[in-house]
């Protein structure tokens, strides 16, 4: 009699008594198969995406907003007045317009300016100007540096009192923006005029310091960043200084010469007419193009 | 000999096997029809999200290219802002400046001349000389700056340099520092 052979697996027995149960196995296997493979990285790719939306939603919002600030009628209002305030505060050294509104405020009060000094500093085109914006470290903490400079102008002014007043007081109602920081009065006994009598009214020499200011800061903004609001405050002051005295200045964007002839152009003034040769200049970097 | 019939018998336990494994693969074959829609539904909620970041990344980048178009705006006014903003600050150290000097040309009375004014602005300090006719004159001068009305309108008021000249007018200086101005909210 033969032995029974244990070792061997009838596998064809197993199949036909308990196919069920094999088909139970496979389904088993199946279901974890698709629990590991596709449930659980589908799950933690659909949290990463919540998350992700979220974040999304926030920055179009934040973009939808900054859209709507720069088509509202505050932006445009003060791009539009950009002129006024850039009188105001020049990004550049306002020499040439201090002087001029000097000049203007000192005819229209009556009164002579009779000296003046200044020390106007570098005055460098815009391509070779350092920045000015590094953060200054003063001892052992580093502080942000101021957002504009002051350029001052000492001057010597002689008039009646009351005049004298009315130049100081309109000295600060126009653009560009200035005060007045050092002021000495002293009197001028007896003005003789060229008849040989003397002035009725008591005149005053003044010596001022007037500080004009400029504006030296850089300004960055990012793309999704909100746009700042305009201020009740700064609301008012654009208010203010639209009653400020303003004084239209052409700026010259060629030079005019007489050519090789006639280098001033003194023949101009006479009545002749030399050939003008004309330079023009580049908007952009003020040099001959 | 009487014959056992074995087969029957194990017929019989071969069918109760089988129902009993039936009935498992019922369950296993449940499950995995219910992990299938379970699977499904997971992949179809994914392909959603993936849907929804692609139209709000699409719609960024339209207001984006918007946002650029306007930059040249947006240069002007954050510029002017900043400006407006510098003004301010100017502006309230410079009406501080003239409501200080206003207030005091105006307490002493129209016998007493300032003749020199300096004001720096970093420590807002105001430093003025006045000239008073005489004696009388100065001490109203002196009681007006001890008086603790200006005491409280003014950080600090020094009186010093005291001098009369040939003429028998007399001048001082005064030093005050002023408090910051409030601005308007």
């Amino acid at each position: 009699m033969k032995s029974a052979n244990l070792n061997n697996l009838n596998w064809r027995y197993v199949f036909n008594t308990r196919r069920f149960l094999l088909a139970a196995a496979g389904c088993a296997l199946l279901s974890l198969v698709l629990v590991m493979m596709v449930i659980v990285p589908q799950f933690n790719q659909i949290l990463i995406n919540q998350s992700k939306i979220d974040q999304e939603k926030k920055t179009l919002g934040q973009l939808q907003n900054k859209m709507q600030a720069l088509g509202e009628s505050n932006t445009l209002d003060l791009v539009n007045q950009s002129k006024l305030v850039d009188s105001a505060l020049p990004s550049h050294k306002p020499l040439l317009e201090l002087m001029s509104s000097l000049n203007f405020v000192a005819s229209w009060a009556q009164i002579n300016i009779t000296d003046i000094q200044l020390s106007p500093g570098e005055i460098s085109t815009d391509s070779s100007k350092t920045a000015t914006t590094s953060k200054v470290v003063t001892k052992g903490k580093s502080v942000a540096a101021k957002a504009y400079q002051n350029l001052d102008v000492d001057l010597t002014v002689e008039g009646e009192l009351d005049r004298l007043n009315m130049f100081l007081k309109n000295v600060e109602n126009t653009v560009p923006f200035s005060t007045v920081t050092k002021f000495t009065l002293a009197e001028i006994k007896g003005r003789t005029l060229a008849d040989g009598s003397n002035t009725g009214n008591k005149t005053y020499k003044a010596e001022l310091t007037i500080s004009t200011y400029y504006f030296t800061q850089s300004v960055n903004a990012a793309l999704i960043s909100p746009l700042t609001p305009v201020g009740n405050n700064e609301q008012a002051l654009l208010t203010k200084l639209k009653s400020y005295t303003m004084l239209n200045q052409t700026q010259q964007k060629e030079i005019q010469g007489g050519g090789s002839q006639d280098l001033f152009g003194i023949k101009s003034l006479t009545g002749e007419s030399p050939p003008k040769e004309v330079i023009n200049l580049d908007e952009e970097t003020g040099e001959p193009i | 000999m009487k014959e056992i019939n074995f087969l029957r018998e194990r017929r019989i336990r071969l069918t109760k096997g089988q129902e009993k494994d039936r009935r498992i693969m019922k369950i296993a074959a449940s499950i995995l029809a219910g992990v299938m829609v379970v699977a499904l539904v997971v992949v179809v909620v994914s392909l959603f999200f993936r849907q929804r970041i692609n139209t709000i990344v699409q719609a960024e980048e339209q207001a984006k290219q918007q946002i650029l178009s306007d930059e040249e705006v947006e240069k002007s006014y954050l510029l002017s802002l900043n400006k407006l903003q510098s003004l301010v600050q100017l502006d309230k150290s410079r009406q501080n400046k003239q409501e200080t000097i206003s207030y005091f040309t105006s307490i002493f009375g129209p016998d007493v001349l300032v003749t020199k004014i300096e004001y720096v602005d970093q420590d807002k300090l105001l430093t003025f000389r006045i000239q008073a006719k005489d004696v009388f004159i100065l001490r109203h001068v002196f009681d007006t700056l001890i008086s603790s009305d200006l005491r409280t309108k003014f950080n600090q008021v020094n009186m010093s340099n005291l001098s009369r000249n040939g003429d028998g007018v007399y001048e001082m200086s005064v030093a005050v520092v002023m408090k910051d101005a409030e601005l308007i909210k």
